[in-house]
């Protein structure tokens, strides 16, 4: 079992504390959805939590056989960012549908309305 | 000509900056079914063919915004099916259709009591035939499309098409959107629609041809194939076989 480098817990400490804030201001704003925050809130204070108690990673490094607990925490990180890219990807998907649909919608509507301005 | 004066016909025409041709494009589907309705639909240009389709006395659906040629199709199919039209017929607005063959398909969709009709460019060999990357193309889609449809299908890529009620209401509701020509023949033999091909001629478009085009004429036959594919994973939309 190995021990973090007090410098880089206070980084991590001080990076995951941006990170929150930055989401919170986000909400604050207005700029952010609610629903949407949800998932940035609870990684942020993941980050956080592990920053503080590293011990938890280390410990599932150790036991799973990674040769340092960095390496775990990026294996969670990139498998996390995967995740959140592929749940975007279908969040564009499904408003580009929604968009087409608006859009011919409104060229539908904007025709009848013509037509019966010409009646 | 069609028989039955009551019939509604709706010439859907896609547009997205054609002010140049579409006067032309008008003008030939009046000259040969003046009774028939036109719809332009502007995909979002940027060149003033809102403006023109308005001095034609056309049917104006202008979408804000460009969807690219499956979204502007439905658009017109949204159209048609909400007014009760009994047939559409797509008929591009860079002038490759001939109206007076669109004229023809309708007959062959009446005729025939097909759900849809498609003009080929290649049951006999007749008019513009396509570069030749885009004809080993179309061989592979034939193919495909035959061996998933378990019908024949000479020219998949073919834009000129009628298609009856059961066609309209199936695709006003879900259009392929992004490759749409082969792929909408494989949705409507799925759904069970009865499709059928009848030959006809088609223009060449103005301009020229650079090598980039194999590259593309290659990543669009990924993509369709990989649309199509996916098509054939999903069951079929509720209410489709209406």
């Amino acid at each position: 079992m190995s021990t973090t480098p007090l410098p880089i817990q206070l980084l991590a400490v001080a990076a995951s504390l941006v990170y929150l804030y930055c989401v919170v201001a986000a909400l604050r704003r207005s700029r952010m959805a609610v629903r949407q925050s949800l998932l940035w809130i609870v990684s942020g204070a993941a980050f956080l939590v592990t920053s503080i108690f590293p011990q938890p990673l280390i410990w599932t490094a150790d036991k799973f056989g990674f040769e340092v607990p960095s390496n775990a925490a990026f294996v969670v990180w990139l498998l996390a960012l995967t995740a959140l890219m592929f749940y975007q990807s279908l969040t564009t998907s499904r408003q580009t549908a929604q968009l087409k649909t608006l859009c011919q919608e409104l060229a539908v509507l904007h025709a009848e309305l013509e037509q019966q301005a010409n009646k | 000509m069609t028989q039955d004066t009551k019939l509604k016909v709706l010439v859907v025409v896609p547009a997205f900056n054609e002010a140049a041709n579409l006067p032309y494009v008008v003008a030939a589907v009046r000259q040969h079914a003046p009774e028939w309705d036109i719809a332009v639909v502007d995909d979002g240009s940027t060149d003033g063919t809102a403006e023109v389709a308005r001095s034609l006395a056309v049917i104006l659906l202008r979408l804000p915004v460009n969807l690219g040629i499956g979204g502007a199709v439905q658009t017109g199919l949204i159209y048609g099916h909400r007014n009760g039209y009994d047939i559409c017929l797509q008929v591009d607005g860079d002038g490759q259709h001939d109206p007076a063959e669109s004229v023809r398909l309708v007959d062959k969709l009446l005729e025939s009591g097909a759900d849809a009709v498609v003009g080929s460019r290649f049951l006999t060999e007749t008019g513009y035939q396509s570069t030749f990357a885009r004809r080993l193309g179309i061989r592979i889609l034939r193919s495909v499309l035959g061996w998933l449809t378990g019908e024949p299908i000479t020219d998949p890529t073919s834009g000129q098409r009628a298609l009856g009620r059961r066609a309209i209401a199936l695709l006003a509701g879900d259009y392929p959107q992004e490759y749409p020509e082969p792929e909408v023949i494989y949705v409507l033999r799925k759904h069970g629609l009865r499709l059928i091909e009848t030959p006809v001629k088609m223009k060449a478009r103005r301009g020229g041809q650079s090598s980039i085009r194999v590259l593309h004429s290659v990543l669009y036959m990924i993509k369709v194939l990989l649309a199509i594919f996916i098509h054939a994973t999903r069951s079929p939309v509720k209410g489709g076989s209406v």
